[in-house]
């Protein structure tokens, strides 16, 4: 049978509330694979490898146990337990006691090992009932007295129990390797935004979830909100795809005519359509000098059957647009209507429109 | 703590209850200054407290921040 050196870091073994065993764990196992590509993750804290190749590499089994000790503890791994034994189950066993089983002594290892190692509860109280209380003992009894009385899995158990089978069915633990690729996740970005300004774990964790759907379903699903420099509310802000790099342009630099904080707490991104009017009814336009031709008293949005009473407001300021957009030239207003709301219009070719609320 | 803004159908009744009664914007006059601070009356229901209490704030005060109303201004 083959000689399994198996590894075991206790401290790993039990998972904990925020499953840092497990990415712990996953860095054991890359340590070890530099060094004996074929080491298998069997369970939680226990890695196994074939020993014969390494051993004949490295100068004897207990050269590799040094050197993959050593690695392991060095890295913080530790405590690291290790053992050699033919077959994986005696290997696993060798272990926790740290024991390197000379080589054609493993039935005789396994005969001292208590019924318990089988990890089978009705078959240790029988046993213990029936004065079967080591490995040994059990493996005495004749197989078909053994299928018998505990069927099958017992059959198994007492083929494990006498050397002949290496391996002990329920030994591994078969989500393991599901979950130990799971870990495996994207490197993070080079330039990784914090998420709400934090760099604490919580926002790493949420930046690695982001990129993780950005993967799955392309660089657009996951955005994210920036501010930037505009002459109109709407222009400030902008969504863009999470983790892409910061413009050129700072927000802080002066940009004329851009409105003075507060900012509108809601921005249409289609701008309603609104007639102002005076006292008389009449529309309020802005004159060539870019006056207001009368006093505003009424503003009628589109779309909304109340007509707002008009109690204050300031402006208009003219905008002084890019000349290369020929554009018309803009102006824009604040209105506070009698119930207490602000808002920003804007008017251009005659026409105003309601650019926000300031609520 | 349930904190409820609206009264929207919620299994559980809000601890605390806030409402803005009233908001009015400031800054603004006959086409001089700007729209600069919003005076809210605040008004606050408490479970098991029987008067509502009500507070007025600025929300934004100038300064951007949220401030209580001192007298005089």
């Amino acid at each position: 049978m083959e000689r399994v050196l198996a590894l075991w870091l206790p401290r790993l073994s039990a998972e904990g509330p925020r499953g840092e065993e497990l990415r712990e764990f996953a860095t054991a196992l890359e340590i070890v694979a530099v060094h004996c590509p074929f080491v298998e993750p069997i369970r939680l804290g226990v890695l196994a490898l074939p020993a014969r190749a390494p051993s004949r590499f490295y100068g004897g089994e207990h050269a590799v146990i040094d050197l993959l000790v050593t690695e392991l503890s060095d890295r913080g791994l530790g405590p690291v337990r290790a053992g050699v034994a033919e077959g994986l189950f005696a290997a696993v066993l060798a272990a926790r006691t740290e024991l390197v089983v000379p080589e054609g002594r493993t039935s005789d290892f396994l005969a001292a090992q208590p019924l318990s190692v089988l990890r089978r509860a009705e078959l240790a109280s029988l046993g213990q009932r029936l004065g079967l209380h080591t490995l040994g003992r059990f493996a005495e009894l004749d197989e078909a007295r053994v299928l018998e009385r505990f069927g099958n899995d017992g059959v198994h158990c007492h083929r494990v129990a006498r050397g002949v089978e290496p391996e002990l069915v329920g030994l591994r633990d078969p989500e393991l390797s599901r979950r130990l690729a799971l870990l495996e996740e994207p490197p993070p970005p080079p330039v990784q935004p914090g998420f709400f300004g934090g760099s604490s774990l919580a926002a790493e964790r949420a930046a690695r979830a982001a990129i993780r759907l950005q993967q799955r379903l392309g660089s657009s699903s996951v955005a994210v909100a920036r501010s930037r420099n505009g002459h109109d509310p709407a222009e400030r802000a902008e969504l863009v795809p999470f983790g892409a790099p910061e413009g050129p342009y700072s927000t802080t630099a002066p940009w004329p005519g851009a409105l003075c904080a507060p900012s509108p707490v809601a921005v249409l991104s289609r701008p309603l359509e609104c007639r102002l009017t005076d006292a008389l009814g009449c529309p309020v336009v802005v004159t060539t000098q870019g006056l207001l031709s009368a006093r505003p008293a009424r503003c009628t949005i589109e779309g909304e059957p109340h007509t707002l009473a008009v109690i204050a407001w300031a402006g208009p300021w003219p905008l002084a647009t890019r000349w290369w957009e020929r554009r018309a030239p803009r102006v824009r207003l604040q209105v506070v209507t009698d119930e207490g709301v602000g808002l920003l219009l804007c008017a251009e070719r005659g026409v105003w429109r309601l650019l926000g609320r300031y609520d | 703590m349930v904190l409820g803004a609206s009264r929207a159908a919620w299994p559980l009744p809000p601890d605390l209850e806030l409402e803005i009664e009233r908001a009015r914007w400031e800054g603004a006059g006959e086409g001089e200054g700007r729209l600069a601070r919003r005076l809210v009356e605040v008004r606050i229901e408490a479970r098991g407290v029987p008067t509502a209490r009500r507070a007025r704030l600025w929300l934004p005060s100038e300064q951007g921040d949220v401030a209580a109303l001192t007298k005089g201004t």
